[in-house]
């Protein structure tokens, strides 16, 4: 059993890449790294209209995303540490919840708290982001490393003026009113799987065999490419 | 040959030798899906001149916007 290079592993957003992406996650985390604590954090609960590409079940709707995927992987593997953080990143918390060494990885639909986690990664030595978005076939994933107080790959927002300079709304900032009149946008989950399944392989590559060979990949799961690239 | 990358597309080829990186965006706009917002990097640096030719072993890319949903 090799020790894990990170201490804590964070999964931000438990939607449509995050519900999938945190069983098998764990599934590898508690062989490999029995003593690395799992914590998810998301602070929306899940609806009707998430069923369709959410891991969670009619039973669960009204339920905290984080909180129900947490009881759902302790149940599943009593010896995991899981823990659920039952809020929106933002600027007020994100130092409490990425903290040196930590493996970040990142689930979420909009741009405005890719950057705050980017930002956050950057403070630390030694930290690792994984970040992950789709639209409706399409996607990519992005792998930012700081390793002895330098980047190894870009931070988000580099080649990303989206990121860089988000207009979009951090959850965090919104009332619950208009959270759910945030448009979802058209998704399937295939793309969502895709963007998860990448997101896994970035982690097993970095975080479980030091492999750095990339700090982006596209995919396109109409076509079934995989486009990684290095800069 | 030159490399012309943009999200999950990506074309090796020599034609693209000594056209500018605007004709490039040009005609491979449909072709690759560039987005009219894409970022340019020209070998892994920004590039600021559409009119700079492409050279033998040049790679651009168009960088597509990242995924806004999750």
């Amino acid at each position: 059993m090799s020790r894990a290079a990170y201490d804590r592993i964070i999964v931000v957003g438990l939607g449509g890449i995050g519900s999938h992406l945190v069983e098998p996650l764990a599934r590898y985390v508690v062989a490999a790294w029995p003593e690395t604590t799992l914590k998810l954090v998301d602070g929306d609960a899940y609806s009707l209209s998430n069923l369709s590409r959410q891991r969670a079940a009619e039973s669960q709707i009204g339920g905290n995303k984080a909180e129900v995927q947490a009881e759902l992987l302790r149940r599943a593997f009593p010896r995991l540490k899981a823990a659920a953080v039952a809020q929106f990143v933002s600027p007020r918390n994100v130092r409490d919840i990425v903290t040196e060494g930590s493996c970040v990885l990142a689930c979420v639909d909009n741009y405005a708290t890719r950057k705050i986690l980017s930002d956050a990664v950057a403070r630390h030595k030694n930290a690792l982001l994984i970040s992950g978005g789709n639209e409706y076939r399409d996607g990519n994933v992005q792998v930012y490393l700081r390793e002895g107080g330098k980047n190894r790959t870009s931070p988000l927002g580099k080649f990303h003026p989206e990121i860089a300079n988000p207009e979009d709304d951090n959850p965090a900032d919104l009332s619950c009113e208009e959270l759910e009149t945030l448009p979802s946008g058209e998704q399937i989950i295939f793309t969502n799987l895709m963007a998860a399944a990448l997101m896994l392989n970035a982690f097993y590559a970095v975080a479980g065999s030091g492999y750095v060979r990339y700090e982006e990949a596209y995919f396109d799961i109409l076509d079934n490419k995989v486009n990684p690239v290095s800069r | 040959m030159t490399r012309i990358i943009c999200g999950a597309n990506e074309l090796e080829d020599a034609r693209w030798e000594g056209k500018t990186i605007e004709q490039v965006r040009n005609e491979l706009r449909c072709v690759m899906n560039i987005p009219d917002n894409a970022t340019v990097l020209l070998n892994g640096e920004e590039a600021s001149d559409p009119g700079a030719a492409l050279g033998s072993g040049d790679e651009l890319e168009f960088v597509k916007p990242a995924g806004s949903k999750g």
